[in-house]
């Protein structure tokens, strides 16, 4: 598979999960590859960047909650801004991958 | 406890991102991802060793992650907010220069003030809300002290009027904090919390920091509230909202028999007397605020009020401290008054907005009572100097000569423009208690450890 496909989609993945409930980071890497098969293997190297910046942009706010033991895991949800972004980008998806679509199955006279 | 492997792995990221605050939350966040992953191989069969190996290669490189969270982690400096609180402090200065004082008088409060305020946006306000229990109930006790010693030796005049300062601007802060230490604690929190409050209002009343009492008064109004919507004290909302309303009510019962009925009555009557009705006593306690209202009618927009007829040789007393803005009027119009005031209610809206903004109850706890102080302050001073005098002035924050008011008014903008600048990292830790035994939801629970 292609990375910087992946690489472009990640941010409205990770938005539509937590648009789901909500998650912490660990979470969402496995749940990001059981729905896809296993497509989607993110590093956490490259999902908490990705988080962090959202959080920074207001998309999404984190707290903190107990995770048993003593210990303290932190949890995000999506914010009105971030289910914004989400349309947004969801959108924007959708016409990139019509319009793919339309050129694959057309075939080059159906491009012309 | 980190493992080296996990250790090495941490602090390589965290080695990267220059600000220590966001390094640490980022190092407790990249550890529990590890420990799950770690958890998750050892349930696939893996032995531990390898398992957190496995782990931390699954996590990327960390230097290029730590360069990334670098980029992502500033601060906010408040540089805007700052400079407008010095522009208030310096055009106090150039104003009462124009009125014959020496700036050089201002040299070393400012000196100490400008200290005061760079410690305090140092400062992480993790430490002033871990430690601000016991200063408040050490506050509480001195003014209880002093209040049981009063008569006794006397008070000079000049230490009550310090105490004042210091109990009016700083008790909402105080009070915020005790509040803040009693997370999860229920009915019990709310209590103590009610008789920290009842303390600090009967030493404010003492002192007749009504305008401090006012603060206090408006900081449980609003933080109160909101933490018991937030599940500060613990899930029962509706069972503490119910008590936090009786006891409020019992306290503004209490006040106003103390006050009308009490044994100072007669003063406080006489006082309510004069502030309703100033003129009846327009050569005793009402002639400032006569004289006050008076400077007001006649104002103009620009320039001095005539010196003539009833105003010849008038001279504003106090100019400098309790009726500065009076002054100003007087002497340069409504004009300045106008930009003056705007420039106090552009940084109260602003502070407030931030306050209200605040994702963390410490965050909230910090800067809403320093607001409540900074407007309170700001509200009385400037009724009192347009000629409605409710109740005594503390100071116009920054603006009105005073060195106590000065230097404490500037540490609490500097502690809530550090909170503002580090408020994406602001965390209110929920398992710091190494209790074996919490009490919850009327259970009894027992961790052993």
């Amino acid at each position: 598979m292609d990375k910087g496909l992946i690489t472009g989609s990640t941010s409205v993945l990770i938005l539509k999960l937590l648009e789901e409930r909500d998650m912490y980071g660990y979470q969402m890497i496995e749940t990001l590859a059981q729905r896809s098969d296993n497509t989607f293997e993110l590093k956490a190297g490259t999902l908490y960047p990705i988080l962090h910046g959202f959080e920074k942009d207001g998309c999404v706010e984190s707290y903190d909650d107990s995770a048993g033991s003593g210990r303290v895991r932190k949890y995000y949800r999506i914010t009105a801004k971030g289910r914004k972004a989400l349309a947004e980008k969801t959108t924007e998806w959708e016409k990139y991958s019509s319009a793919v679509n339309k050129v694959l199955k057309g075939g080059a006279g159906y491009a012309l | 406890m980190r493992s080296d492997v996990t250790k090495e792995y941490v602090d390589s990221v965290c080695g990267r991102i220059r600000w220590k605050k966001a390094a640490d939350n980022v190092a407790k966040e990249l550890e529990n991802h590890i420990a799950d992953q770690k958890n998750l191989y050892i349930e696939y069969g893996l032995d531990e060793d390898t398992a957190e190996r496995k782990a931390v290669e699954q996590m990327g490189d960390p230097l290029t992650v730590g360069d990334e969270l670098d980029k992502i982690h500033r601060p906010e400096p408040q540089i805007k907010m700052a400079v407008l609180a010095a522009l208030i402090f310096l055009s106090g200065v150039a104003i009462r220069a124009v009125g014959g004082i020496s700036p050089a008088e201002m040299l070393v409060p400012a000196v100490i003030a400008a200290v005061a305020f760079a410690a305090a946006y140092r400062c992480d306000c993790q430490i002033p809300m871990k430690y601000g229990r016991y200063m408040c109930i050490i506050m509480i006790a001195v003014g209880l002290l002093m209040m049981a010693g009063s008569g006794v030796n006397g008070f000079d005049r000049f230490v009550l009027t310090e105490v004042n300062k210091v109990y009016s601007i700083i008790s909402p802060l105080l009070f915020s904090c005790f509040v803040y230490s009693q997370r999860g604690r229920g009915e019990y929190g709310i209590i103590c919390s009610a008789v920290c409050w009842i303390a600090l209002a009967a030493i404010l009343v003492f002192i007749t920091s009504f305008a401090g009492l006012t603060a206090i008064a408006f900081t449980a109004a609003i933080e109160i509230p909101m933490l018991i919507k937030k599940g500060w004290f613990g899930e029962e909302k509706k069972k503490y909202t119910v008590l936090v309303t009786v006891l409020a009510g019992i306290a503004v019962v209490a006040f106003l028999l103390y006050i009308l009925v009490g044994v100072r009555s007669g003063y406080y009557l006489s006082r309510i007397k004069t502030i309703l009705f100033p003129e009846s006593e327009a050569m005793g306690a009402g002639y400032v605020t006569m004289l006050t209202r008076n400077i007001v009618k006649n104002a103009v927009l620009i320039g001095q009020v005539s010196t003539t007829g009833s105003f010849a040789e008038i001279t504003v007393p106090s100019f400098d401290t309790d009726c500065f803005l009076t002054y100003i009027i007087y002497r340069f119009g409504w004009l300045v008054f106008a930009v003056i005031t705007a420039a106090f209610a552009v940084f109260i809206a602003v502070g407030f907005y931030k306050t209200f903004k605040q994702k963390s109850v410490i965050g909230f706890a910090v800067c809403f009572p320093v607001m409540a102080s900074f407007t309170v302050q700001t509200v009385i001073y400037t009724m009192a100097n347009l000629g409605f005098r409710v109740f005594s002035v503390v100071s116009m924050p920054l603006f009105s000569y005073g060195n106590t008011a000065l230097v404490l008014n500037m540490a609490l903008i500097g502690l809530m423009l550090s909170v503002f600048r580090t408020s994406l990292e602001q965390r209110d830790l929920i398992s710091e208690r190494n209790k074996m035994v919490i009490f919850e939801k009327n259970r009894m629970i027992i961790e052993l450890k």
